[in-house]
């Protein structure tokens, strides 16, 4: 009985609590908050709060709150639904760029960008426009790395430069090293994530689209996959990631090729061990595919003038600089800002990521032309577990069924 | 007669340490991984205990610093980074081996391989580098917590009283219908909550209670009453009904009875139910991201700090105080599952 | 007046949660079974439920999530019924074992993703042990379980989570478990396994069966695990179709009734599996009340 009352007290006072603080609605006077997917690694959310943000607070008086999160399409789908406008600037990635601006999570920015006295790459025009009304501006880009541990460089076929591949010099590579230790290509395939990326690539290299599955590009891709496959070069727990940082730190990978932020990852965790190249290169050049990162207005903003003044800000070119050589791995897609980074790369990654966008076979992420990119995603994965459980042999027929299924999707 | 007893105390004991070693083992290796530095998490084979420290070599070759760590599997020393930038080094030793020393130091210690053999340091490893880093990056964690108590607190409420009041109906009197409301009761579970998360918390926000911590507890306790009113269901079942009926004879009111004797022998029942609606709420960071994002609760802070980061030690780090608070709340109650708080057995 | 009051007396008690439900919950799965039920323009179509169960994955889906749910059940219900056993003996150091066993329920999802993606790695801790300790050459390639070892394997780890969240039911349903019963079968000379089949279950049964069909409810929508460990589509599950039509491919036409549609089927068909449950248990149902 006395713990019963005892009980009863301590709920009471945790009912009192409760009453006297609920919901503090925050109301400040001019704050923006900002959220974003970029930046998730700590010392990038310190580095922008310390060292970007403090200068646009000054300049405007604002009070900015940056926070990074994962899945941001879900906060979105809540604000406008319920039509309460909490986040007033997202930054998002290309391929889902075409979610936001069909969903109406953000508004047009064309008087801002109009505004600018810079020029961004038309790789990500598509992307970030619709309807001739531009959504998005691109701060960021990405491309595909080659990064290989220092242990693969012996078994490299007679006369191949590392830093020069081409992509029939790295499957022998890669078909040498698993004669010799095992398979130790990380392809990460876990699904709708990254497959058709990096297949993408290799396809851009040999003269094909993106995306495409059955054209000649493709076709000799496929072909250099199967091979690599059916001589037992590719890890098959490459299947279960969604990108090689843990395989390669922990040496169960030697090669892969894939995006350069967990490509930069890997490296400044032991620079000494690896080596980063640019793409491999085909007949038709170092073909990689380009995302983007961008900034948006969001629909329901109630700051809406305090948010392009954000955009603005961040647009200028030594504050576009800035970032990239404070946060390493991400490349302003503004012509003015590649010239300045080009001629001292702050580190090796920016390097080759340069060289790659300015001189390689390049495409965005032409996500805004299908009704749904994860469902093309799909599409490659059918077909990466259908060369896997085949040995590495794909079927023509096989593969012009899967492009009707890719064209299916097309608006 | 001997080796029956025999038989049954070491079935006993082998069934006791399965179960410390099955729990304890992967608890174990959590908590290192918090702890560990960047390189430790992917090397292999690694020792059982996390490292306290690093040996390091240093060389001086071609205008640059060598930095070499030892590996021990191997028995020999790993080449990790070349640079002649003592900022670099900084960074690198902070990120990577968890170790912080300043410019000056580094500068110091590795200017004696310039003589021109190497030389071999041993940094001790900043153990709780990794929850540092969390606190640098978060600065409402205080606040997350309270609120999250007041979460937790309001879910247990809300959860034990509605689902209680419904569990006792369903097991102490016969009415029409009540199975099929006791099963109507449970579909509230049987409902995915992935493809209505969203429209539902939209209500919410429309009905004001968005950034409440009340407002959360009322979506935590959806599931929990279904489930507090079938656990409550069973135990008051179990209670043995002339016991009540004994105390109405010897004068007691319906109320009183309750109090006194059911409510006594249900408790065990009511803290099993507690710590479902607890855990429900302390655990949770999604509904709190989509309703609760400017009052956030303990969990939401931490998963916007470290859980898009893909650096694991940092994420266990910030699982490990997660989960901290939830096993203190888990070490008060045990006593009370357990009837061992005193003497109510008949 | 009083007989009346009397009569409506349990119904009253079980408003308030039903009221809770109808506020709060009702409306999104209403607009839910209107969704599955119509077509595009709104007229009256019981196309998606034809979609969903001729979809490529749907027989796999449903396969595993029976499966997962049996198995896991059966497995979980014996050891916890073990452990309640066990821990409600009270002997010296028990409590602190309880406390122990309830360590894994304390672990939040997140955690439990990264714990057992980092054991069950090549290079990850569980091959990193069993290394160490000699009992392996070869770290193991855990994660390339395919089909039925797969979903073994997921019912381990689920398993390894739960258990004390089943435990916890039991051990309170045995408080009121009366010593004398129990002395009463010792005296007449049964033996341990006979008092606990002929005397504890008996009495405990409302107990267990809270405690089974919670879990089966809870198993049945397992899917979180499996795109944690394997991604989306490689071992699916009837709740993990829904998560790819609402996360994965959102802006396919037919995602958001499709994600509609197979929640009212994963409904149905856990509604339908308890109620086969309760029937099975009323049929053996004898009245031990004594």
């Amino acid at each position: 009985m006395k713990k019963l009352l005892a009980t009863i007290l301590i709920l009471s006072l945790v009912l009192t609590m409760a009453v006297g603080c609920t919901s503090d609605k925050v109301e400040e006077t001019k704050s923006l908050k900002v959220t974003s997917g970029l930046w998730s690694r700590p010392e990038e959310q310190q580095f922008i709060r310390e060292e970007i943000l403090p200068g646009f607070e000054e300049e405007f008086n604002v009070k900015v709150e940056l926070e990074v999160i994962d899945n941001i399409e879900k906060v979105m789908e809540a604000q406008k639904a319920s039509d309460e406008w909490t986040t007033d600037v997202v930054m998002t990635h290309s391929g889902t760029m075409p979610l936001y601006i069909a969903n109406e999570y953000v508004q047009p920015l064309d008087s801002v960008k109009d505004s600018l006295d810079i020029t961004f790459m038309d790789a990500f025009e598509s992307a970030t426009t619709q309807d001739g009304k531009t959504y998005y501006l691109p701060i960021s880009a990405d491309v595909y790395l080659l990064i290989a541990n220092q242990k693969a460089l012996p078994y490299l076929p007679d006369g191949a430069d590392v830093t020069k591949l081409t992509w029939e010099e790295y499957k022998d590579w890669a078909i040498n090293i698993a004669d010799a230790e095992g398979a130790k290509v990380s392809f990460p395939l876990m699904p709708i994530k990254a497959s058709q990326y990096q297949v993408g690539g290799i396809g851009l290299s040999y003269g094909s689209e993106f995306p495409m599955i059955n054209s000649p590009g493709m076709l000799s891709a496929w072909e250099l996959l199967g091979e690599m496959v059916k001589n037992n070069a590719i890890l098959e727990t490459s299947f279960n990631y969604d990108n090689p940082v843990e395989q390669m730190k922990s040496e169960e990978a030697w090669l892969t090729f894939y995006h350069m932020v967990p490509v930069g990852d890997i490296y400044s965790s032991a620079p000494a061990k690896y080596v980063v190249a640019a793409a491999p290169a085909g007949p038709n050049g170092n073909g990689s595919i380009a995302g983007a990162w961008g900034v948006g207005i969001t629909a329901g903003t109630n700051n809406k003038d305090v948010a392009e003044e954000f955009i603005k800000y961040l647009a200028r070119p030594e504050v576009l600089y800035e970032v990239a050589a404070g946060t390493g791995g991400f490349i302003p897609p503004v012509n003015e800002v590649i010239a300045q980074l080009g001629e001292e790369p702050k580190d090796i990654i920016m390097k080759k990521g340069l060289d790659t966008l300015e001189n390689g076979v390049v495409s965005g992420v032409p996500a805004s032309e299908y009704t749904d990119w994860g469902a093309v995603k799909s599409v490659f994965d059918t077909v990466f577990q259908e060369m896997w459980d085949n040995d590495g042999e794909l079927a023509k027929d096989f593969l012009d069924a899967q492009q009707k299924e890719l064209e299916k999707l097309e608006k | 007669m001997i080796s029956k007893n025999l038989i049954v105390r070491t079935t006993f004991y082998l069934f006791i340490a399965t179960m410390l070693i099955a729990i304890l083992i992967p608890v174990f290796f959590f908590v290192s991984t918090s702890v560990y530095s960047e390189y430790e998490v992917y090397d292999f084979p690694r020792k059982f205990l996390p490292r306290t420290s690093f040996d390091l070599e240093i060389e001086w070759e071609n205008d640059q610093y060598n930095l070499s760590v030892f590996d021990e599997a191997n028995n020999e020393y790993e080449l990790l980074i070349q640079s002649n930038d003592m900022d670099r080094f900084r960074l690198y030793l902070k990120r990577s081996l968890s170790i912080q020393l300043n410019n000056e130091e580094i500068e110091n210690d590795f200017s004696l391989s310039k003589k021109g053999e190497p030389i071999y340091l041993t940094y001790k490893k900043d153990l709780f580098y990794n929850y540092k880093t969390f606190f640098s990056i978060t600065n409402n964690a205080g606040k997350s917590v309270v609120n999250s108590v007041m979460a937790a607190g309001w879910t247990i409420i809300i959860s034990l009283f509605f689902g209680s009041l419904a569990g006792y109906s369903i097991a102490r009197y016969k009415f029409a219908g009540k199975s099929q409301l006791s099963l109507t009761l449970l579909v509230v579970r049987m409902f995915p909550g992935v493809a209505i998360a969203i429209p539902m918390l939209v209500y919410l926000i429309k009905m004001n209670l968005d950034n409440t911590m009340i407002g959360l507890a009322i979506v935590y306790s959806v599931g929990n009453i279904a489930l507090t009113a079938w656990i409550t269901s069973s135990i008051f079942t179990g209670i043995n009904i002339e016991l009540e009926e004994a105390s109405y004879i010897f004068g007691a009111s319906k109320l009183q009875t309750f109090r006194k004797i059911t409510l006594p022998l249900a408790f065990p029942g009511f803290i099993a139910c507690s710590m479902y609606a607890f855990l429900a709420a302390w655990n949770d960071s999604i509904t709190a991201l989509i309703l609760s994002n400017n009052n956030p609760t303990l969990s939401l802070v931490i998963y916007k700090a470290i859980g898009s980061s893909s650096a694991i030690q940092l994420s266990a780090a910030g699982a490990v105080i997660l989960i901290l608070p939830a096993l203190v709340f888990t070490f008060i109650i045990k006593n009370y599952i357990n009837q061992l708080w005193g003497e109510v057995k008949l | 007046m009083k007989n009346k009051y009397k009569k409506w007396f349990p119904y009253f008690l079980l408003t308030p949660a039903l009221l809770y439900y109808v506020l709060f919950w009702i409306r999104p799965v209403l607009r839910a079974f209107f969704e599955s039920m119509t077509d595009y323009d709104g007229s009256f179509s019981l196309m998606f439920f034809s979609k969903v169960i001729n979809e490529s994955m749907f027989t796999a889906a449903l396969r595993n999530s029976l499966l997962f749910a049996l198995i896991s059940v059966m497995l979980q219900f014996t050891v916890a019924f073990m452990m309640a056993l066990l821990l409600n003996k009270k002997f010296k150091g028990s409590n602190l074992l309880l406390f122990v066993a309830l360590i894994p329920m304390a672990v939040p999802p997140a955690a439990v993703a990264i714990l057992w993606k980092t054991g069950f790695s090549t290079f990850g801790w569980i091959n990193n042990l069993l290394i160490t300790l000699n009992l392996i050459k070869e770290p193991i390639l855990w994660m390339t379980a395919k089909g039925y070892n797969a979903l073994l394997f997921l019912i381990l780890i689920d398993t390894w989570t739960v258990l004390p969240s089943v435990m916890i039911i039991l051990l309170a349903g045995l408080q009121n478990l009366n010593k004398e019963y129990e002395e009463a079968g010792l005296i007449f000379g049964a033996s341990r396994f006979q008092i606990i089949k002929d005397i504890i279950m008996p009495i405990l049964k409302p107990t267990i069966i809270t405690a089974v069909i919670l879990r089966m409810i809870a198993a049945m929508q397992v899917w979180m695990i499996s795109v944690m460990m394997f991604g989306y589509g490689r071992v699916p599950f009837l709740v993990e179709r829904i998560a790819y039509y609402t996360d994965m491919v959102p802006m396919l036409k037919e995602s958001y009734k499709m994600s509609l549609t197979y929640s009212v089927v994963v409904t149905t068909i856990v509604m339908i599996s308890v109620m086969i449950y309760l029937r099975v248990n009323k049929k053996k149902e004898k009245e031990v009340r004594i």
